[in-house]
């Protein structure tokens, strides 16, 4: 039976206050590794395409590490099957940087005959709860499940059941109500390990047992209320704090214990080497910006993501429909049997499709190349004064002077790349788009990036809103054409007719199904992309 | 007669008859039970019977205590902590709020609502090729107007003139394949648009059930008259998904009181919500189509359900002078949250903390949030 509105009340009523008991973590040996590899991983981040894989892929190692309890062996199997082969980054990579990698490989190694001390504090706290006939559950990743299993594969325990697990705010949000939640890693609504706000909010269990390696600080404005924090945006979950805290959400209130825990013999860990590493990644690279997404699929293989409050140009073939053509919201108003019509247009004036790979890009790097060649005028200064904070940059700007090819060479980052385009003095200059709209020059020039590196159909998608109308109008006056297609093909195309201002074709994608729970970055979204890829974004 | 004394004169015998009771149906008698003769039970989801909870309670005291009148706009948001029928908890308290105000009613703009549907028609949508889309028309209307009439007396008539002037003087000529009627200012409640709901019920028997209102605020003076009659000025905006999913919840909400049952469904009178009465004293915004169910409508509260649905009232040109109460859960993804939260934030430049009405409502039970923000004075 599903939980009413008055179950929910009257769970809130009777709970008085709701304990968060949250054990904090400290293993030297465990901190060495993780150490190691976080300097590996920064130190490789702005580095060519080969050794950002690398950085990308050590800081997933950590994330994971850091919100699931993965045991120590399997950490150094996926830090050996991470790092490349020695021969090829003697050459390349600096002795500091050798020096590192040897301890990671160290102290993975030293933890292979050692139990992580995560490990032991969850089978405890399940059996105990079994013991106790609580009704619990476990939030974490899909993909972090299988450590959680793990834990009760010994045969002393049974084996968790998948009623014993979140992934999503919609699986807590159809969840009936329980006595215990078990969390590994802090509480932060983004990012890798993240929870849905409502577990403080708007509890469903009366007790909160968390686990979380030292260092690892809940998000400030964890708990966030649309009613009451966009006046008061003062969390009341603080990182740090005394051992008992007690903390309210309008009537809901919290008690949390700290404990602490873990061996430290040698005085390793402190202030100094105690690094935040989730917010740490999240402030440095563009998967702090990711977003919740919607998935249209569209045929058994691919699928688009769309931010939950998109519009998109839709078809509804429903003969009965009143609105055929219109803008609708994936998942609510877009739903299956219905069409997405993507725009493929190519001779408009508008900033966004124009590309063509280089339009923008050979005028930026015309300037480019003219600074470099200034004399008395030092761009490398410039570009670091101006927050460009990489460390080959000399290098990383004869990558940027090469003429476009089938990717445009820039930067990585949009600061760095608004950066460099107000040192080449183009921070002023404005494009008008689609003959009406004054767009700032650097905005264009970063979406014809974006779209270089395949990283969305529709990127740019902003510059579409000027001839969003005339799209609709097109659409709507092909409609009969549109029917036509829709009863003989599953997806289709049909070309602008030549009497318009704008030129091109609408890509009509069949919407086979909907789905909630991803979590992308921006550059993933409205691109049809398979659903292989698009699984990695899955909360 | 200058045609405003003759608008003036249509409007006292409408008055009148709605004081009265019209002259072609019985007078009205039904009466306001002012005291409980049975406690009113409640049951979620066909659960068993109980007293009223405490979060019914306030959600039904939010509506019946939101201000009338005051001048300046209102915009409160209701965060809950889960799924729940709050908005039409909201709206039914709103309801009984205006089952005592004389004023609630659509006599005095009714026959004006009959004019402009009729004029749109002849000079806008009877020959108009988009079916339909003011807005991709830009023809400055806010829906489509089919020119269908009806009678009290079934009759289906389409609109075909408006003359100047008449013996009778304002009248709009309607016909079918049988007849032509002339719809006069003065019987003009015999009229209304095709499909939308009736001015006003002659009979007693499909009124509104005085009761059950006013057993769920006992101290509302329900004006007779106006059981009789439909209102427009309320509004429930649904879920963006459709009309479906906000009346399966509200259905979900059944009060019983003596031998009776009642519906939430019931008791909020939505047009084609429920068989059981054919005046509506609340209107209905889709927020899927962004479409009323009715033709004239501007609404002074509407209550809306969910994030989506917020954020399309909040900004919607026809309830720019609407006060607005949203209703939001708390089981959402951060960024639909703060969504909301922006857009809240984002009025505070045009409005402030409404202090005074948030100490008129009574304190809201563990796990619901209400802000309210007012129009600053200009």
């Amino acid at each position: 039976m599903s939980t009413t509105t008055s179950d929910v009340f009257a769970f809130l009523e009777s709970r008085k206050s709701g304990v968060i008991d949250r054990h904090e973590v400290a293993f030297a040996p465990f901190g060495r590794l993780r150490r190691n590899v976080r300097q590996i991983a920064l130190m490789l981040r702005d580095s060519d395409a080969a050794d950002q894989d690398l950085s990308d892929r050590m800081r997933l190692l950590i994330c994971e590490w850091l919100t699931a309890p993965v045991s120590f062996h399997l950490m150094r199997e996926a830090l050996l099957a991470a790092l490349p082969a020695v021969a090829p980054f003697q050459t390349r990579w600096g002795p500091e940087l050798r020096n590192i990698h040897d301890d990671a490989l160290n102290a993975a190694h030293e933890l292979i005959s050692l139990q992580n001390p995560l490990t032991e504090g969850l089978q405890r706290t399940i059996r105990q709860a079994r013991c106790d006939n609580r009704i619990f559950k476990i939030y974490c990743h899909r993909r972090a499940r299988p450590h959680f299993e793990s834990l009760t594969r010994s045969g002393a325990d049974p084996p968790l059941e998948t009623a014993n697990f979140l992934h999503s705010v919609r699986d807590y949000r159809d969840a009936d109500l329980f006595d215990l939640l078990i969390k590994v890693g802090p509480l932060r609504p983004f990012g890798w390990g993240s929870v849905p706000d409502a577990i403080l909010t708007a509890p469903r269990f009366s007790s909160l047992i968390q686990f979380v390696w030292s260092g690892c600080g809940d998000e400030a404005g964890f708990g966030y209320d649309p009613a009451s924090s966009f006046i008061d945006g003062s969390s009341a979950v603080a990182a740090d704090g005394s051992q008992a805290v007690s903390i309210t959400f309008g009537k809901i209130s919290w008690i949390r214990h700290v404990s602490l825990s873990g061996e430290d013999l040698e005085g390793e860990i402190g202030p100094s080497t105690e690094v935040d590493d989730l917010r740490l990644f999240d402030d440095i690279d563009s998967h702090g910006e990711e977003r919740a997404a919607t998935l249209i699929k569209v045929d058994a293989a691919h699928g688009i993501l769309y931010h939950p409050h998109s519009h998109v140009l839709s078809f509804d073939p429903d003969s009965t429909s009143r609105e055929p053509i219109a803008w609708r919201v994936p998942g609510e108003t877009l739903i299956t049997g219905m069409y997405v019509v993507e725009p493929v247009v190519s001779k408009v004036d508008l900033g966004a499709v124009r590309a063509g790979h280089g339009h923008y890009s050979r005028i930026w790097k015309d300037e480019l190349v003219k600074a470099r060649k200034i004399e008395g005028f030092d761009l490398l200064s410039a570009l670091t004064d101006g927050g460009i904070d990489l460390g080959n940059l000399s290098a990383a700007i004869d990558n940027w002077c090469r003429p476009p090819s089938t990717v445009i060479h820039a930067p990585r980052r949009v600061k760095h790349f608004e950066i460099l385009l107000r040192v080449l003095g183009l921070e002023g200059r404005n494009e008008l788009v689609a003959g009406r709209k004054s767009v700032p020059f650097w905005r264009l020039a970063w979406d014809e990036v974006r779209r270089s590196r395949g990283e969305a159909i529709q990127a740019g998608f902003q510059e579409h809103e000027i001839v969003d109308d005339e799209l609709r109008g097109i659409l709507t006056k092909l409609l009969p054409d549109v029917r036509q297609k829709a009863a003989v093909h599953e997806r289709f195309e049909l070309s602008i007719p030549a009497t318009n201002d704008i030129k091109g074709t609408f890509i009509f994608h069949p919407v086979c199904g909907t789905e909630e729970g991803f979590r992308a970055p921006e550059s993933a979204l409205r691109a049809v992309l398979s659903l292989e890829a698009i699984e990695q974004w899955h909360e | 007669m200058s045609s405003a004394q003759q608008r003036q004169r249509t409007l006292q015998v409408l008055v009148r008859r709605f004081q009265t009771g019209s002259t072609d149906s019985p007078r009205i008698t039904a009466s306001v039970s002012k005291g409980p003769p049975f406690p009113m039970q409640f049951s979620e989801g066909n659960h068993e019977w109980r007293p009223i909870p405490r979060w019914v309670q306030f959600l039904v005291r939010l509506g019946y205590g939101w201000p009338k009148e005051s001048g300046a706009r209102r915009v409160g948001l209701v965060s809950m902590p889960c799924d729940s029928p709050a908005p039409g908890l909201i709206a039914l308290g709103a309801l009984i709020r205006d089952l005592a105000d004389p004023n609630a009613n659509d006599l005095g703009a009714h026959y004006t609502a009959l004019l402009r549907f009729a004029r749109q028609f002849l000079q806008s949508c009877g020959d108009c090729k988009v079916r339909c889309d003011p807005e991709l028309k830009e023809c400055g209307y806010f829906a489509e107007s089919t020119g269908l009439l009806r009678h009290t007396d079934g009759g289906r008539y389409r609109v075909t003139g408006i003359p100047e002037t008449t013996a009778w003087g304002d009248a709009i000529k309607c016909s079918n394949d049988r007849e032509t009627r002339w719809l006069l200012a003065a019987y003009a409640a015999d009229w209304r648009i095709d499909g939308e709901p009736a001015l006003q019920q002659h009979g007693e028997a499909s009124a509104l059930i005085p009761r059950a209102y006013a057993q769920i605020v006992q101290e509302a003076q329900a004006i007779p008259a106006n059981l009789t009659h439909s209102f427009s000025g309320l509004c429930l905006a649904g879920r963006v998904r459709g009309e479906s999913p906000t009346r399966d919840i509200c259905s979900s909400i059944r009060l019983h009181t003596g031998d009776c049952d009642y519906n939430l469904v019931d008791l909020l009178t939505i047009h084609g919500w429920s068989p059981s009465s054919s005046v509506s004293r609340m209107s209905f915004y889709n927020s899927r189509t962004e479409r009323f169910d009715r033709y004239a409508c501007v609404p002074t509260l509407v209550v809306s359900d969910g994030d989506t649905s917020f954020l399309k009232v909040v900004g919607h040109k026809q309830f720019q002078r609407s006060d607005v109460i949203g209703v939001v859960h708390r089981t959402l993804e951060r960024d639909r949250l703060e969504v909301v939260g922006n857009r809240m934030a984002d009025l505070l430049q045009w409005y402030e903390e409404d202090k005074e009405l948030s100490e008129q409502v009574p304190s809201p039970p563990t796990g619901i949030t209400v802000s309210v923000l007012k129009q600053k004075p200009s």
